[in-house]
């Protein structure tokens, strides 16, 4: 059975590149760009109207909100506290991998750093 | 020898303003504001002593004397304490200060014609008492007229102000006014309404009121005035005392008791004053104190929004620079992974190259990040506990074979004996200081190779990538890893396309992993060994 991920992330190309990536090592992946859709969604898998999707990728500078108050988002509820998140970021600053991992994510990774392979065999492995 | 209630009102109004002026003016002889205090005071004890001796003389002739004494101190009060207001309200106005002084002298030279006064003749029960002339009336009249000036300067300031001390001084100056001048004006009285001058008495209480705002809201400093008045006082009236002794015993008696309460009064002075002006020390410090946390204050949060500033420089620059890389490298990977399908080899080859210009530039990049955060100060480093550095050292050496194999140079790995211990360590960032030392020695080496290795030593790792290169001068191995990015001539020639950062970024990294690195070298020609020392806790 299909993995669902679930990518949060704002750029076109980065977009694209993932979900091609991501869909021909056989994920089944849904993108979204706004922080506050995120909110929603995750307000929807606590409520049970949605799937808890199986992974999250997570940009962390998105066009409306913070990247890290839609982890908050998730790490409130029961439901959905235990999911897998990791961090996409070209940002690399002490305090904000700090405040990811205070907040449960299990990688932080910087973008420019993992090609789409690298990437898919790294969720792989997660995921396993 | 006695006196009339009147006369020892005037007597004592002389006596206090007196002492209250010079006590002010020896404080701070620098003020203006305390030079014309001090000049109101003296042109008031001027009034109250030619008062006294116009009610005090035995004879018309006297009394004459005394009233041109009384007119020049009347006439002059209202002109100094005008300034004074304008001083203590700092107020130029130049013109009108310059008009009060032409007032004031034109009506001195007035008060000797009897113009202005034609003699004295004795009234009501004060004795002797002013006959005005014609001009007479404006004396009164510009006595007035300054106060009521100086009280609206005084209502308008008091409304303006926003210091609570100041307005509590205004508001005790109002009162004072009331009656000292309103007092003082009632000897006006008897030459045009045949009226006794009873507010005289009242004068007195001007110097009380202003004595209270003294003490209560810091006008001058009293408790120094009040103890030389006190002081003074006695001395007066033992020196009195002394005048009048009836025998040669109680003269002796007299001057003993002189000798040693001026004796102790100068002391109690000294000590009043040595108190006072280290009491003013200490409040000075004290606010030179608040002045200097005040500008620590204000720098530390300079400081912050610079460092803001900072990290949202650094933020965006690494945003701008890396995110269109990750797509170029995503793409270039898709490519030639197949996800568009197979490639042809010529342009397989092609999109190869891409990939390691790709890589190449995301170095550099990487690289002048990192040198702008070392430079802003920032940190760069996540340390994680337990990395270990075996597989590490092994992925660097794996990433560099084919750069040093193309070059035809060997790269070595001596294979550690027994397993090395585990530390804390930021990965990625280490991975790049590495690279950045074992790159160098390929870079600059021509003919042999680079070998690594890596031992444990003093609770330390260590490692040592030693190379057979162009070697370095012991004057330019101190400078290798400072941040002017200069080399040598012989490693340009070797090397041309260097940069001279990547040793700078691995010593901060290395430093920011609490470490050290340096390099050792016999000479130019001579080959050179990098090392780096990690601790293990």
């Amino acid at each position: 059975m299909k993995k669902n991920i679930l990518l949060i992330e704002d750029d076109p190309q980065i977009i694209d590149v993932y979900q091609i990536a991501l869909k021909a090592a056989g994920f089944r992946v849904e993108s979204i760009v706004m922080g506050g859709e995120a909110i929603e969604k995750v307000k929807k898998v606590k409520s049970g109207q949605l799937k808890k999707p199986d992974l999250i990728l997570l940009d962390l500078i998105l066009p409306d909100i913070n990247g890290l108050e839609v982890l908050q988002e998730i790490r409130k509820y029961e439901e959905t506290k235990d999911l897998s998140v990791v961090i996409l970021s070209n940002y690399n600053s002490e305090g904000l991998e700090k405040n990811g991992y205070d907040l449960g994510n299990e990688q932080y990774l910087v973008k420019a750093q993992y090609t789409p392979t690298q990437l898919v065999a790294l969720i792989k492995g997660m995921l396993e | 020898m006695s006196f009339t209630p009147f006369q020892l009102s005037t007597f004592i109004t002389a006596f206090v303003s007196f002492f209250l002026g010079i006590s002010v003016y020896s404080r701070e002889r620098k003020s203006r504001v305390n030079l014309f205090w001090f000049l109101t005071s003296l042109s008031i004890s001027l009034w109250s002593v030619g008062l006294f001796g116009v009610v005090f003389s035995k004879n018309e002739g006297n009394a004459w004397f005394w009233q041109h004494i009384l007119d020049i101190g009347g006439i002059i009060i209202p002109i100094f304490y005008f300034n004074f207001i304008l001083y203590l309200l700092k107020k130029e106005l130049f013109r009108l200060r310059i008009l009060t002084g032409i007032t004031g002298l034109i009506l001195v030279a007035l008060s000797f014609t009897r113009l202005f006064k034609i003699g004295v003749s004795l009234k009501f029960n004060l004795n002797y008492w002013v006959d005005p002339g014609k001009l007479y009336f404006l004396f009164p009249l510009t006595f007035v007229l300054f106060v009521i000036i100086a009280t609206v300067f005084i209502i308008k300031e008091y409304r303006i102000s926003s210091s609570p001390v100041f307005k509590k001084q205004l508001k005790n100056f109002l009162f004072a006014q009331i009656f000292g001048f309103g007092g003082g004006v009632t000897n006006f009285f008897p030459q045009f309404f045949n009226l006794y001058p009873f507010g005289n008495y009242l004068v007195i209480l001007y110097v009380i009121f202003v004595s209270y705002a003294a003490i209560r809201h810091q006008l001058f400093n009293i408790r120094i005035i009040a103890t030389e008045m006190l002081v003074f006082a006695i001395w007066v009236f033992l020196l009195a005392r002394t005048a009048l002794s009836e025998n040669y015993n109680d003269l002796i008696i007299n001057l003993g008791l002189v000798v040693m309460v001026i004796t102790f009064g100068i002391l109690l002075i000294r000590s009043v004053n040595k108190e006072v002006r280290q009491r003013e020390k200490m409040e000075h410090m004290a606010k030179e104190l608040e002045r200097a946390y005040e500008v620590e204050k204000n720098a530390r949060v300079q400081i912050q929004e610079l460092s803001e500033a900072k990290t949202q420089f650094i933020m965006a620059t690494q945003h701008h620079l890396r995110t269109p890389l990750t797509s170029m490298r995503g793409y270039v990977d898709l490519i030639l992974t197949g996800s568009y399908g197979k490639v042809p080899t010529k342009i397989k080859e092609a999109i190869s190259k891409l990939q390691i210009s790709t890589v190449r530039l995301l170095r550099v990049v990487n690289e002048l990040l990192d040198v702008s955060q070392f430079q802003l100060g920032k940190k760069v480093v996540t340390l994680q506990p337990g990395v270990e550095i075996e597989p590490i050292l092994k992925e660097v050496v794996e990433e560099l074979r084919f750069t040093a194999e193309s070059k035809g140079l060997y790269l070595k790995f001596k294979e550690l004996e027994g397993k090395m211990p585990a530390i804390q360590a930021d990965v990625e960032k280490l991975k790049v200081a590495l690279f950045n030392l074992i790159d160098n020695g390929i870079k600059y080496t021509s003919k042999g190779g680079v070998t690594v290795r890596a031992e444990v030593s003093d609770s330390k790792v260590r490692i040592m990538s030693k190379d057979t290169g162009i070697g370095i001068s012991k004057e330019r191995l101190g400078a290798l890893f400072d941040s002017t990015f200069e080399r040598g001539k012989e490693a340009k020639k070797v090397f041309s396309a260097g940069r001279g950062i990547g040793l700078y970024v691995s010593s901060q990294i290395i430093r920011a992993h609490n470490g050290r690195v340096w390099a050792e070298s016999e000479g130019e020609g001579k080959g050179t060994t990098f090392c780096l020392e990690l601790p293990i806790n």
